[in-house]
């Protein structure tokens, strides 16, 4: 028998990929033109890159846990989940090249 | 750790970069071609891919966070700053794009019936994009290597 509806922990997750991968490439910006924000990201494990990480890894797992048990699957088919990751993820990336090119 | 250790440890961070790129199109070329029998390969593709991925993760990171600084201040000294400027920068932060589509990849494989064409689909496009991430990010690695090669270069025959 086949299901057409996806998965709840799909769901949740493929969209904390869309979401953590724009604020990931928000963090970026914002560390890099606030200087004491990115020392204290620094000050704070040790280096700027591991607090980075750490941030958007934990935010990562906990917003698809919550997504997970708060969408209602009918609202999110595969193909307009697929469009999400895959335009935020272009977005994202982009936006990070554009940054470190004009920066 | 030893010069010899150092730089195995990038290699072996490279290596298993590049074996989650060869796993996620061997993954692309199984879902294109999906059928009852290989689905469980479809799955453990997409596991091995993302234990892949993480593994470069962390020796990667580890090795940015410890060894790297000795490596930019010779790039940045060089004609090729921008080896760093951009490409690393680039590099290091597009790499939690990448993480993030490889940890999905098992859960869309593992909690969805494959033989729905959508959810193949979806399948498809985060393989994709960790492909074609993984390519740039490997490729970004290459010019951040010649970048240190630039800066030596720069140091004995300026």
């Amino acid at each position: 028998m086949t299901s057409n509806t996806l998965d709840k922990t799909t769901i949740g997750f493929g969209l904390s990929v869309a979401v953590m991968s724009i604020l990931n490439a928000l963090l970026v910006i914002f560390k890099e033109m606030t200087p004491p924000f990115k020392k204290a990201m620094a000050d704070t494990m040790g280096h700027h890159w591991t607090t980075h990480g750490v941030v958007v890894l934990v935010l990562f797992f906990a917003l698809g846990f919550v997504l997970a048990g708060a969408v209602k699957p009918e609202s999110w088919g595969a193909g307009k989940l697929g469009n999400t990751i895959l335009w935020s993820v272009i977005l994202s990336c982009a936006a990070v090249a554009a940054f470190y090119l004009l920066h | 750790m030893s010069l010899f250790g150092i730089q195995v440890s990038v290699m072996v961070h490279v290596l298993f970069g590049v074996l989650g790129i060869i796993l996620a199109v061997a993954l692309l070329v199984y879902v294109l071609n999906a059928s009852e029998k290989n689905i469980p390969t479809i799955r453990s593709l997409s596991l091995w891919t993302a234990v892949s991925m993480i593994t470069s993760y962390v020796i990667g990171g580890w090795w940015y966070v410890v060894h790297y600084p000795a490596e930019r201040a010779i790039i940045r000294a060089g004609q090729w700053s921008w080896a760093h400027t951009f490409f690393m920068e680039w590099k290091e932060h597009v790499f939690f794009a990448l993480l993030f589509l490889s940890i999905l990849l098992p859960i869309i494989a593992y909690r969805n019936d494959l033989m729905v064409p959508e959810n193949r689909k979806l399948l498809l496009v985060a393989t994709l994009l960790v492909v074609l991430i993984g390519l740039a990010v490997d490729g970004a690695g290459a010019v951040i290597s010649r970048g240190v090669i630039v800066g030596y270069m720069g140091r004995v025959a300026p």
